[in-house]
């Protein structure tokens, strides 16, 4: 990527044109068009509803469906999507997206800048349900400049905009669909993406079609995506194996070694900044002492819990929830397991008999309370008598989840640096569970987010990073791979580590 | 049985039903959390919580909640899915219809194998027919679901056999073979018990009637051992099996709640679970409505078909 340039403007401009996506199979030929791909899931696809939706299988019925202003790529780089291109002032608090011209929505009316103001502005209107409301606060308003441009004024400089736009709950509505009933958006789709809803049964089937008017002439290759629904993970697998379906979206870490051994099929395994996360409250006791969550971070073999939990299928982490995928993240030192050092550190802290607490955890997903009794029993060696307790997911969204002082997290890896932080670690977070309240790594933040100089961003994010491993907020014992699985003759098929985009328009079937 | 004993029974169902409705609609509300913190998630804000606890409903007091619950369902209208934006008619019918079928094969194959295993062992009482009948019943009756699922799973649904398709479900419009295929392991999870239990009542009525006056009576009149079983036990040891199966309904509701969950069959049972773990008021009450209704009626029909048999059984 050519991101090491000096001048700001060329930076920026530079991410516009890396528009091409980067191709990551090994096929050969060129794409050849048509035929049917059979996707197989496990989690309903609940709502259609892009403002919202936020479950596992829904995600990819989106990004077929609805383009947004941009979209990211492989490898967090940020593609245009509906815009073309953009623009920002010297200091970033202006941006200017230029609309690509001639693109129309699937029911034939053409897009326009006042469909881009009138997503946005439904965004972020906080009668709104819209889940990219958080990742946009910084903007101030948005509007047409004419009929193919838009304007997005900020209230503080924000380098990522083009990055923030691109978020999955933020794709491009028409005007009619924004200012029409919003519970129409749950089961019907009017949106720019590579391919048009068919049909929608949200206990069965989800089936798509080509949109013969997407913007990219050549695509989509396929005439047709069906999203299969089975009840549950052995059924899915037997299916997938037997060769039913073409695509698995999600693999299980425990199915991954026998799908990659069986012949005909070919197992994608992607890292990703996926992680579960020890939240300790730092306002009040125990955990206020940095000596004794450091104490419970020298207590957690990774190595060995990436074995337990994951089979092998992650990287152990050291507590930066920054993965090596980041553009800045900083190389973390290791954390060695060390029992009798922490039983030290936990003495000296105040608890030379060792410590009794409750660790929280609910029970969806299932690695929240692996992950928890995996290090229950890890940490039994210096002295730490956890407690697990697990419970059912809605008692721990009203009851624990931003509230409790010790439980498990678990969150998929965000697009920049920048939503990372502001999602969990700095003052003003959306989540800020910890009560951490650093000013010195909210401003660490804030410089990075107003810069587009290389050096400036990376010197500041390297300040926050070593903010964290200092104060240790969270524990990340790893990251957990993206597992899928397509047939040979699927070709291009691939997963973003973010897990939210699918360029469902690039893949097409061998079957010549 | 007169038409006020029936109508007072009816009376009776429907406050059944008032209350149950209620107390699942109350302990719903009791417990922490709702479909709008289900949905969002950990992506929740005030704001967003807020706003699609408006659009949901979620936001009025309970009492108009149920309310207005109560006042749709009177006029047909079982609402909207806070979760699956469908309406719940539609979500809860076509899982009625997938629990039904698996319910009716259980069913009928519970009486085609049940009967004739209980008249064989109380015709051969004592013998090695009957011990070995007797041992399968007190085995069948005493293993609940899950054990009974997980047994079949292994012997017959492993990989290394696969017999069976370990779960899933295809409609029978769709595939009548899939369907078979598909219907098996859960059908016989949930026939065990059942086979046991009216096997063992069969034999018992068998045998009692064997050892009856008239079937005495019967034999005396030199009648052939062949028609005094048609004629004079087999109506009357099977009347009292009709009203246990028609008691056993209730049982198969809450065994099917299991069995759909082990063998992920898309029924009602599995739907429940999801409107559960999702707090999807609207379908838990639909199902919970649906499921007490059935109950309700199948208790009624066994009084009334017990009545009907035997003249002596009157209701005031």
């Amino acid at each position: 990527m050519s991101v090491f340039m000096v001048k700001r403007r060329h930076v920026i401009m530079g991410m516009a044109a890396s528009t091409v996506m980067p191709r990551m199979s090994f096929a050969q030929g060129s794409p050849q068009r048509g035929g049917t791909l059979k996707i197989s899931h496990s989690n309903r696809i609940a709502t259609l509803n892009v403002l919202t939706n936020s479950g596992p299988a829904e995600y990819p019925v989106m990004d077929m469906v609805y383009s947004g202003l941009t979209r990211i790529g492989l490898g967090n780089t940020v593609l245009a999507d509906l815009a073309e291109s953009w623009d920002a002032n010297e200091d970033a608090t202006e941006f200017v997206f230029n609309l690509r011209p001639g693109v129309t929505f699937h029911d034939g009316t053409p897009l326009t800048s006042a469909d881009v103001v009138a997503t946005f502005e439904a965004i972020l209107d906080p009668d709104v349900p819209a889940s990219a409301g958080a990742t946009l606060g910084m903007v101030d308003s948005v509007e047409a400049l004419d009929y193919l441009r838009v304007k997005f004024t900020l209230n503080a400089p924000y380098a990522d905009l083009p990055t923030a736009t691109a978020h999955a709950n933020a794709r491009i509505l028409s005007v009619a669909a924004v200012t029409g009933d919003h519970a129409e958006l749950d089961t019907q789709v009017n949106g720019t993406g590579p391919f048009i809803l068919e049909d929608y049964d949200s206990a069965r089937i989800v089936r798509l079609v080509r949109n013969p008017n997407y913007y990219d002439p050549d695509k989509p290759y396929l005439d047709a995506v069906e999203m299969h629904l089975f009840p549950d993970l052995a059924a899915e697998t037997a299916n997938f194996l037997s060769g039913d379906v073409d695509v698995m979206l999600t693999v299980q870490q425990a199915d991954y070694a026998r799908i990659a051994e069986t012949p005909g099929v070919e197992a994608l395994r992607v890292p990703s900044g996926r992680y579960v996360n020890v939240v300790m409250r730092q306002d009040q006791p125990p955990f206020d002492d940095v000596r004794v969550r450091r104490a419970l971070a020298m207590s957690i073999d990774r190595e060995l819990i990436v074995e337990l939990v994951l089979e092998g299928l992650g990287r152990p982490a050291y507590d930066n929830i920054l993965s090596p995928e980041f553009r800045y993240a900083i190389d973390t030192p290791e954390v060695p397991y060390d029992p009798e050092a922490a039983r030290a550190l936990l003495a000296e802290a105040g608890y030379p008999d060792g410590i009794d607490l409750t660790l929280v955890a609910s029970n969806r997903p299932a690695i929240r309370g692996q992950v928890a009794i995996a290090i229950k029993q890890m940490a039994l060696a210096s002295g730490f008598n956890i407690d697990v307790e697990s419970m059912p997911h809605d008692t721990y969204l009203s009851n624990v989840w931003m509230q409790g002082n010790f439980y498990m997290g678990y969150w998929g890896m965000q697009p920049t640096e920048d939503a990372t932080f502001n999602l969990l670690l700095t003052s003003d977070a959306s989540y800020a569970d910890t009560a951490w309240n650093n000013a010195e790594f909210d401003e660490a933040v804030a410089a990075g987010r107003s810069t587009v100089d290389e050096e400036e961003r990376l010197a500041a994010y390297r300040t926050a990073q070593e903010l964290i491993l200092r104060d240790l907020p969270y524990l990340v014992p790893f990251f957990e791979d993206a597992l899928t699985a397509s047939r040979d003759d699927v070709e291009d098929w691939t997963i973003n580590p973010i897990n939210r985009y699918f360029y469902l328009e690039n893949v097409w079937l061998d079957r010549s | 049985m007169t038409a006020s004993y029936l109508i007072r029974r009816l009376l009776a169902v429907i406050l059944v039903l008032i209350i149950v409705t209620f107390a699942v609609f109350a302990l719903t509300m009791i417990l922490p959390g709702n479909a709008a913190i289900m949905i969002l998630g950990e992506y929740r804000t005030e704001t967003s919580l807020a706003a699609l606890e408006a659009r949901l409903g979620l936001d009025q007091p309970w009492y108009i909640q149920y309310y207005d619950w109560v006042s749709g369902v009177v006029q047909g209208d079982f609402g909207q899915s806070l979760r699956l934006s469908l309406p719940v008619s539609e979500v809860v019918g076509e899982s009625f219809l997938n629990s039904a079928s698996l319910a009716v094969t259980a069913l009928v194959s519970v009486t085609v194998i049940a009967i004739p295993l209980g008249l064989l062992a109380g015709l051969r009482r004592g013998s090695k027919a009957d011990l070995g009948i007797g041992v399968f019943s007190y085995i069948g009756a005493s293993m609940p679901e899950f054990v009974t699922a997980t047994l079949l799973l292994v012997f017959l649904a492993s990989p290394t056999i696969g017999l069976f398709p370990a779960g899933g479900f295809i409609p029978p419009g769709e595939s009548l073979t899939g369907f078979a295929s598909h219907v098996v392991l859960p059908a016989a999870t949930l026939g065990l018990i059942l086979t046991a239990h009216i096997s063992r009542q069969v034999r018992s009525e068998v045998s009692e009637v064997l050892s009856s006056d008239y079937v005495r009576a019967a034999r005396l009149k030199g009648l052939r051992e062949r028609r005094v079983i048609r004629r004079h036990v087999l109506p009357n040891s099977l009347a009292p099996a009709v009203a246990v199966i028609s008691l056993d309904v209730g049982y198969l509701l809450g065994g099917i709640i299991v069995v759909e969950e082990i063998f992920a069959w898309p029924g009602l049972g599995r739907l429940l679970i999801y409107a559960l773990e999702n707090r999807d008021l609207p379908v838990i009450q639909a199902i919970t409505l649906l499921l007490a209704t059935v109950y309700a009626l199948s208790n009624l029909i066994s009084d009334i078909v017990i009545a009907a048999l035997d003249p002596r059984v009157r209701y005031a």
